[in-house]
């Protein structure tokens, strides 16, 4: 019995944003397959070898649309699809069946297909339990052939007004050729964030949620649904006011999605004209592309700490200079900040093993561990000083606590440089070298480290909870773990001000970097550089725009003043209403 | 024939963008490929089988090539698996 009642089911937002549209339901052909008893086993191999010949002739003429409207990186998932056809032990496989149990080639395909689909399905991994659907659409596609029905035509060319595409599933094929033409939005009843439903949604931002169950029996053909790929929420036959909820919060979505864009190649400059550069943290050189699209000035923190996990040995300097030479070589002219290895106590390495330590943060790690185990050291600081000829590179120590420590990694960066240019290698002249500061003693003399470090980056989440002696994992004191102490704010002060008198540049590549509510006070203690979460960029560039430098410089100096975190936050909430005002 | 041990270095596992990049490399050449992971074998130019091997981010597959140009093939897999992004 079709229900006619508003109904909310909440699933998994994949791809952002939101549609108000009639539900278009794709129902999942089930094909029947019958077993049939057949004699002549070489006519059957014929039958297979024709379906498999044909379905890779569609599939090309599919791959080819897709690389037009997808691009070659996505439609390589239908490359994939050519493989799977073409496999050796796919043919061999099926045609086993087909001559042990003298089946039909549907009834094999059918049985080879599901034990593969069985066997993915079970496995841990999300992204590998979901190639499930690959297969799934390779399978539909032979039978399809061998049963004689037509295969929708690719792209389907839809007309009308725009739908919701409502289904149990969707396999790639759908999706690509389901988003030409009307489609405003899917929602599936399963999938998660990795599915490639969700994967293409995104890339054709189309609003998009996946993992709704009972979806499929809530929503009839026609019903208005509302996707809210944001939130990951579904509203089947949604009220008059629902609706209107929702068409607000569409336009108010749309109209900050296009003002936010319209800022991705635009400078960051306060009204009164102060430069701030606002940069990505990444974890990966593949991460170097979503920075750039998202229009970050630049890496304000490459963490390397990828290269070194999940793998049996220690990554040699060809694979790190790779690494590096990609992430700035998409990057350049924009400058990457390369930190090196942060590793110890709590992320051990199978192949590093390591003492157990009391307290792991206050322990063997990062900067320490790697001035004294070279071996390690040393191959990271050459493959760094080789990508350095490819682009715009910085080098940045982490947990440095002491001028020794700097001058000691300083040292060997220049031995191997020196080193590097005798072998004839090509290393570039400008690389400015520079640390964290996230312990209070390298805020306590950063006068001093300024004489001798390129610039300073605060790495704010250690900072805090150094200078509060508060572990931050520990729930029974989270209440001390408060960026906005102004304890934390006079060393973030004491840098910033140690860095501008000897003309060197300071970041914030913490947490706080990205903190709509620290970004005016970050910019009233002076800092230059604020390195965030590449989706944080364009709503940072935006505040800071609206933002008056010489009224942040006293907001700043009042907050210094301040007892405690609650009445920094009231002043900063004080202040902030008083601009939007 | 010769064995050796490589890791899978892409993030998301030996999913079908690798799996396919892989099956390109090992189907030039006339030695038999063979992939083992804990119990699960697979065959080196099938990329079904390298699918289902299952193998995440990390973990060591045992490479076998046995044939005539098996040290050209070994060496064309290494290569592949030692190169970060998977492209030779």
């Amino acid at each position: 019995m079709a229900r006619t009642s508003s109904l909310r089911l909440q699933g998994i937002g994949a791809s952002g944003g939101i549609s108000i549209a009639p539900v278009s339901v794709r129902n999942k052909d089930e094909i029947d397959v019958q077993l049939r008893n057949i004699e002549d086993v070489e006519s059957e191999y014929g039958r297979l070898d024709k379906a498999i010949a044909e379905c890779y002739a569609d599939l090309q003429a599919v791959h080819s649309e897709a690389g037009k409207m997808l691009g070659p990186e996505e439609a390589k998932i239908f490359e994939g699809h050519l493989s799977l056809l073409q496999d050796p032990s796919l043919r061999k496989k099926v045609a086993q069946l087909i001559e042990l149990e003298k089946a039909n080639a549907e009834y094999a395909v059918e049985r080879h297909f599901d034990s593969i689909i069985a066997k993915f399905e079970k496995m841990k991994n999300e992204y590998m339990r979901e190639r499930a659907a690959d297969v799934r659409d390779v399978k539909g596609r032979l039978l399809r052939k061998l049963l004689g029905i037509a295969e929708a035509p690719f792209p389907v060319q839809t007309r009308g007004a725009p739908s919701i595409v409502v289904a149990h599933d969707l396999t790639p094929a759908d999706t690509t050729s389901l988003t030409v033409g009307s489609t405003a939005g899917f929602a599936t009843e399963i999938g998660g964030k990795t599915s490639h439903t969700a994967i293409i949604a995104r890339s054709l931002n189309i609003p998009s949620v996946v993992g709704v169950s009972g979806l499929l029996e809530a929503a009839n053909p026609g019903d208005t649904i509302i996707v809210d790929g944001t939130e990951g929420i579904v509203i089947v036959r949604p009220t008059e006011a629902e609706k209107a909820v929702y068409e607000s919060k569409r336009a108010q979505y749309e109209a900050e999605k296009n003002a936010l864009a319209a800022l991705i190649h635009e400078p960051s400059l306060t009204r009164d004209g102060r430069k701030i550069e606002i940069a990505a943290n990444i974890g990966s050189p593949l991460d170097a592309d979503a920075a750039m699209a998202a229009g970050a000035e630049g890496i304000g923190l490459f963490r390397t700490e990828f290269l070194y996990m999940n793998r049996s040995s220690l990554p040699d300097e060809e694979e790190q200079f790779d690494a590096y030479r990609a992430a700035v070589e998409r990057m350049s002219p924009k400058p990457v900040v390369i930190r090196t290895l942060d590793i110890g106590g709590d992320k051990s390495l199978p192949y590093l093993p390591m003492d157990p330590e009391m307290n792991p943060f206050l322990g063997h790690r990062a900067i320490r561990l790697c001035l004294e185990r070279p071996e390690l050291f040393r191959p990271q600081i050459r493959a760094i000083l080789r990508a350095s000829a490819y682009g715009n590179v910085l080098i940045m120590f982490p947990m440095v606590a002491t001028m020794t420590e700097l001058r000691q990694a300083k040292q060997m960066v220049e031995e191997e440089k020196a080193e590097l240019l005798a072998e004839g290698t090509a290393v570039s002249d400008q690389i400015p070298v520079g640390i964290m500061v996230e312990i209070p003693s390298t805020a306590l003399i950063a006068d001093q480290l300024a004489k001798e470090a390129d610039f300073f980056s605060i790495g704010t989440n250690d900072l805090i909870q150094y200078t509060l002696a508060c572990d931050r994992m520990n729930e029974k004191i989270s209440h001390l773990y408060q960026p906005f102490h102004p304890a934390v704010l006079r060393l973030i002060q004491m840098t910033a001000d140690a860095a501008r008198r000897e003309n060197k540049w300071v970041g914030v590549c913490g947490e706080m970097a990205g903190d709509v509510q620290a970004i005016p006070l970050l910019v009233g203690l002076g800092i230059d550089e604020l390195s965030m979460s590449a989706s944080s960029v364009l709503k940072a560039r935006h505040l800071v725009q609206s933002l008056n430098y010489a009224e942040l410089r006293e907001l700043a100096q009042n907050a210094l003043q301040l007892d405690t975190q609650e009445e920094v936050l009231h002043l900063l909430e004080r202040s902030g209403r008083n601009r939007n005002a | 024939m010769i064995r050796q041990t490589v890791v899978v270095p892409f993030e998301d596992g030996m999913h079908i963008r690798p799996a396919n990049d892989l099956v390109q490399i090992t189907a030039k050449f006339r030695s038999d490929i063979q992939f083992e992971r804990e119990e699960e074998t697979a065959d080196g130019k099938s990329v079904m089988e390298i699918m289902l091997l299952g193998a995440e981010h990390g973990n060591e597959i045992l490479v076998t090539v046995d044939g005539e140009d098996e040290q050209a093939a070994m060496d064309a897999v290494r290569n592949f698996f030692d190169s970060k992004d998977g492209q030779p």
